[in-house]
């Protein structure tokens, strides 16, 4: 497995090359021009091309390029035009905020989902069943501005308890990651029971029945650790899907996270920004995948790395 | 699968300024810049409409015996502080905080007048080409640094640097499009040690209007250029010091000591960036917040059952309307033009658009900037369009693009505007485009532009903002912002006689006559200029809206 | 509904006769009645979109400035919104939107992704890690700078908004799938396959596909949900439908601007979205379990 992992650690640099070039190409390609956006609306054509000059946006892309990708080989993954931040000045605050919060989201969800989903493969068609089914459609549908929204009027408004948002203290995560979480409980939930169902009807499951093993060993030990696969395949989507943000959780929380960042710097036409920032999302993705993987051969030894 | 949780919505945090009016019968009055009652009689489910006493309350709060939980004012604003450099900032919060910290010669006070400052009194030559400032005594900075006439001579030597790049350079010499330069401003010198003089290469009337954005640095570090980090520490004459600067989160700031003017009572100010507008009520409910700008237009029964909150609606500067290309076949008619403002009824826009916290258009310029000349509305009059349009051979109407930015609240109005239209068979196609996407589309030049009509708004403090850059005929794009591409030469000349001229009393003379000219051709559709919306704790007095921003440097916190 | 040992045992027992399978099929599906009422609320939904257009009380663009945000009453039975248009009209209207732009997305996305995420499992080595490096780059993307993009190369309108949805659902389908056929690859009944000599086309197709259905099921009826949302985060942000065609998310949207004083706004699209989620998705599990061959 060792090997597998190196492996898959090497294949890693040439994607992000191609991450990089592509990511480059976007954002670049797309009409707006950062020039004018530093400039502004009084600026003169002479004042923009000074600055584009100053940003060396004048020059082809090629030599754009390969400025911009030996500078993120020296650590230096450029400057803000929004703000004349560097780019790690402007990310690192953000980092811990968003590792906080996503951690924070997946544990509550995966915990309540995985709960939701296991008690209703047991009763299946039963009507606990059918109330976990609709309380994981309800996570899905319903709008997390709306979530957030009245969460925040019952715990902050009325009861005084947390606070209407910021992450200052441990308490200003507790609502976000409510609301964060609460589509991701919802799939959870879903695929966990879809997964257990598929399972418990497995035959390993009669012979282990038949053996006359408790029923709640049954479930936990053999027909839930066959359907982690699924579980642990998900889950990494979505706590890949957390770090990238959720823009409105954030605006209606007033966290300074990765999500409102990425949107505000395309809208600027921030361009090192947004490069940087989709550089990080994509090795995060790789790695969290990774890991999905590896635990997919360390739970199910029956997997085969090739 | 992995999208349902990225409910990425760009501009979802846009100011929710939703209308509120429900089942009303009459046309509400929109509002003067002072005061108007409405009577919503009749239906049983009309909610009110935004109203003002006589001292521009929406709510006042009924509970005024609160107690703040500490000396501190924080400020929640819509959007992000961008910048803590006063040579380079531009966005309106950055120049909020820059108003605490640093000190102008002169600034405006809420009506819109020019109000010494770290000048005391200032004369201006009869060729209007010398600008001459007192500065007070006894202004210093944290380090003890004397505010003089050197350090403002110094403040400029460094703003025109070229090495520094700095956006305040503008306000000296312009960047031509060919790569010259024009020189506005070619010598600011120290008359004596208390007197600083800007001459003028020729009259430039809005001067006084930079001079009011002009933040005086401690000459000690404005001398180090870019090497200096503001964010890190501030380096004004003003009351308050940058205490920290969190992008995208807040921005603290302090009493700072020996400030030459009278210090002001609240020992710490906030500004917290609050996206959601619901968010913002919420925290000025739980005392998280000292004061809430904007205030979303939908919330006054929220505000006003809370009891302990004001919310306040003042007059701006900024004027909403649609540019109309007038090389479109259709809009190079006066005749479609005028019909076309006749058939947008402005006090239902108000209506829907601002809950009627707006005023109609009865200019270019917005009623406060001053040199405001008040023009004949077109009143809403379908008949009347439609004969205009059949006069001009048009009572089939046309087909029309209508482009402007994709935020919630600018694609609503375009939606109204297409609405009005309609009545008179103009068929509007609604295009809405991110900001950035619009910024290059309306810089195309008149041979290869796209627009046909714009939706958009403006606000400048100054007359000439508005009139130059918007409708002089050579402020065509990508120059200015002239995308109804009209070219008058007598509004032209009109304008640059105001520009020119000696006394306030003579420019507005010809500011007057170019609005009537602009007011009878139509490059536009007039719509309307909303209001500043805020709300505070009652426990804080005394708020005020200048043109730099929330003002409470001469509040009182009840602690 | 019934147990799982009862249903065996009834199958069991009408095994030994020779049945129409189709007949069979339906008979065993309307046992579910959840999965009954489901597949009831779609139909009744498509019908909703095929003539709700012509069965609107009022034109679902006709404003009243008179009547703006006015909660719901026996005139507006779901309210008005901020140009005072009747939302219950809408709603109705706007199914045909909808649903076609979540539907159309799903199956696109659905399908590409399928057949990525059975070549990936399935033979492994370099094509696996291309294809999956390739969906993690597509992960990496986050929508809206590909809303961007798309916008900018082929222009706004709705079938942007079906290319961007549809874009978003291939690279997960591809992930779930193929996690699915990790599995089923190691079951008995593949090996045998392969060991007795199938192609590997007919391996993959005839023998693994079907072990990936289940959670290809589940995994659909969620997305067409998820489909309708993101469409409606589209329009929210300005690449969707014209401003002046109903759609169900972008009126859930533009609610969340009045919620304070028009909940219902947000509330009524929200409703229908959740029953049509939940449609789908009581319909996709009966569906599985007729289909599960062990469960019969």
């Amino acid at each position: 497995m060792g090997k597998y992992i190196v492996k898959r650690v090497l294949s890693m640099i040439p994607l992000l090359f191609v991450v990089s070039v592509i990511v480059f190409m976007f954002i670049h390609l797309i009409p707006g021009d950062p020039a004018r956006q530093i400039a502004g609306v009084d600026a003169t054509i002479g004042e923009i091309d000074n600055i584009r000059r100053q940003l060396g946006l004048d020059r082809p892309l090629v030599e754009q390029y390969v400025t911009w990708i030996t500078g993120i080989f020296h650590g230096d993954f450029g400057i803000s035009y929004s703000n004349n931040m560097t780019v790690a000045e402007l990310l690192i605050p953000r980092f811990p905020i968003t590792i906080y919060l996503t951690i924070c989201s997946i544990t509550w969800s995966a915990l309540i989902g995985i709960a939701i989903g296991v008690i209703a493969s047991i009763n299946r068609g039963k009507t606990l069943d059918l109330v976990g089914m609709v309380i994981a459609i309800a996570g899905i549908s319903l709008p997390n501005f709306w979530l957030g929204l009245q969460l925040m009027q019952i715990f902050a408004v009325d009861l005084r308890l947390l606070p209407t948002g910021g992450v200052n203290t441990w308490q200003g995560y507790i609502l976000p990651s409510v609301s964060m979480g609460a589509g991701i409980m919802a799939i959870l939930a879903r695929v966990t029971r879809s997964s257990m169902i598929e399972n418990l009807n497995k035959d390993y499951i009669r012979t282990a029945r038949a053996k006359g093993l408790p029923e709640p060993r049954v479930i936990m030990r053999h027909a839930f650790k066959n359907s982690a696969i699924d579980i642990i395949t998900v889950t990494a989507l979505q706590i890949g899907a957390l770090i990238a943000g959720s823009v409105v959780v954030e605006s209606v929380f007033s966290i300074p996270g990765m999500g409102r960042l990425l949107v505000d710097s395309i809208g600027f036409r921030d361009y090192e920004v947004v490069q940087a920032l989709i550089l990080f999302f994509s090795v995060e993705y790789m790695v969290i995948n990774l890991l999905a993987d590896v635990l997919y051969g360390i739970i199910n030894p029956r997997v085969r790395y090739e | 699968m992995a999208n349902i949780s990225k409910n990425v919505s760009r501009r979802g945090f846009v100011a929710a300024a939703g209308a509120t009016v429900a089942g009303l019968g009459l046309a509400g009055c929109a509002g003067n810049s002072d005061s108007t009652t409405d009577t919503t009689t009749g239906s049983a489910d009309s909610t009110e409409l935004i109203t003002t006493d006589k001292d521009g309350f929406v709510v006042r709060a009924e509970q005024t015996d609160g107690k703040a939980p500490a000396n501190e004012c924080i400020i929640a604003l819509e959007g992000a502080i961008q910048d803590t450099n006063p040579m380079t900032c531009s966005d309106g919060n950055s120049v909020n905080v820059m108003y605490y910290i640093y000190d102008t010669l002169v600034c405006w006070d809420s009506n819109f007048e020019l109000q010494p400052a770290a000048a005391d009194s200032w004369e201006i030559s009869e060729d209007a080409c010398t600008y001459t400032f007192h500065i007070r005594d006894g202004i210093t900075f944290e380090d003890g640094t004397p505010f003089d006439a050197a350090c403002v001579v110094t403040n400029y030597q460094a703003a025109i640097d070229p090495a520094n790049n700095w956006r305040r350079r503008r306000m000296f010499i312009r960047t031509l499009d060919d790569d010259t330069e024009e020189v506005r401003v070619d010598n600011v010198y120290a008359v004596d040690e208390m007197t600083v003089a800007f001459h003028l290469v020729k009259p430039y009337s809005p001067f006084m209007n930079s001079v009011s954005q002009f933040s005086i640095v401690n000459p000690t570090v404005v001398v180090q250029g870019n090497n200096y980090d503001y964010s890190k520490g501030s380096a004004g004459s003003g009351p308050y010091r940058l205490v920290e600067y969190a992008q995208g989160d807040h921005t603290s700031l302090e009493l700072r000591e020996g400030y030459w003017g009278e210090e002001p009572a609240i020992e710490k100010i906030t500004f917290r960036e609050v996206p959601e507008a619901g968010s913002r009520i919420a925290m000025l409910q739980t005392g998280e917040a000292t004061v809430v700008y904007p205030t979303p237009s939908d919330q006054v029964e929220t505000i006003r059952s809370a009891g302990d909150i004001n919310m306040c609606s003042t007059p701006s500067n900024i004027m909403r309307y649609v540019t109309l290309n007038n090389d479109v076949e259709a809009l190079s008619d006066v005749r479609v033009r005028q019909a076309m403002n006749y058939a947008i009824d402005k006090d239902a826009y108000i209506r829907v658009m601002f809950s009627g916290a707006a005023t109609e258009a009865t200019s270019v310029l917005p009623t406060i900037v001053p040199g405001y000349a008040k023009q004949e509305p077109y009143k809403f009059d379908l008949e009347k369009a439609k004969s205009l349009m059949e006069e001009a051979g048009y009572a089939d109407g046309f087909d029309i693009n209508l482009i402007g930015d994709n935020s919630t609240q600018e694609t609503k109005g375009m939606t109204f505007v297409m609405q009005q239209l309609a009545q008179i068979n103009i068929n509007v196609n609604v295009q809405p485009n991110e900001p950035a996407t619009n910024a290059e589309i309306t810089a195309e030049p008149e041979d290869t532009t796209t627009v046909q009509m714009w939706y958009v708004n403006w606000s400048q403090s100054d007359a000439d903002g508005f009139l130059r850059s918007l409708l002089y005929s050579t402020s065509l794009p990508p120059i200015g912002y002239n995308t109804a591409f009209w070219k008058n030469a007598d509004f032209d000349e009109q304008v640059d006689a105001g520009n020119a001229a000696a006394t306030v009393d003579e420019q507005n003379e010809h500011y007057a006559e170019a609005q009537s000219i602009a007011w009878e051709a139509c490059p536009w559709l007039f719509l309307a200029s909303d209001n500043y919306l805020y709300s505070y704790k009652s426990y804080l007095s005394d708020v005020k809206m200048i043109p730099n921003g929330i003002d409470v440097m001469h509040s009182t916190l009840n602690v | 509904m019934s147990e799982t040992t009862t249903s065996q045992t009834a199958s069991a027992e009408a095994l030994p006769k020779a049945q129409n399978p189709a007949k069979q099929f339906i008979k065993k599906f309307t046992q579910r009645k959840s999965a009954v009422a489901g597949l009831a609320f779609i139909i009744f939904i498509l019908i909703i979109a095929v003539i709700g257009p012509s069965i609107t009380p009022y034109n679902p663009n006709a404003y009243d400035y008179n009547a703006l945000l006015a909660g719901p009453s026996p005139q507006h039975i779901w309210g008005t919104d901020e140009f005072g248009r009747d939302v219950f009209s809408r709603i109705l209207a706007g199914a045909q939107l909808s649903l076609g732009t979540a539907l159309t997305a799903s199956v696109i996305g659905t399908a590409a992704g399928v057949v990525l995420g059975l070549i990936a499992g399935f033979f492994g080595g370099i094509v696996d890690s291309f294809i999956m490096r390739v969906c993690d780059v597509m992960f990496a993307f986050p929508g809206i700078l590909l809303a961007i993009a798309i916008v900018a190369i082929i222009g706004p309108g709705i079938t942007n908004v079906m290319i961007g949805v549809a874009v978003f659902t291939v690279p997960s389908f591809a992930r779930i799938i193929r996690g699915a056929v990790l599995e089923v690859k190691s079951e008995l009944y593949v090996e045998v396959a392969q060991s007795i000599g199938c192609s590997r086309l007919r391996t993959m197709f005839v023998h693994v596909f079907p072990g990936t259905l289940q959670a290809l099921i589940v995994n659909f009826s969620m997305n067409v949900g998820g489909a309708i949302l993101s469409a409606s985060s589209l329009s929210f942000l300005g690449f969707g439908a014209s401003v002046t065609q109903a759609e169900w998310g972008a009126i859930l949207s533009q609610g969340r601007n009045y919620l304070a004083t028009a909940p219902h706004l947000v509330f009524f699209p929200g409703l229908v979205i959740f029953l049509t989620v939940l449609a789908f998705n009581l319909f996709g599990d009966g569906l599985r379990d007729t289909l599960d061959p062990k469960l019969n």
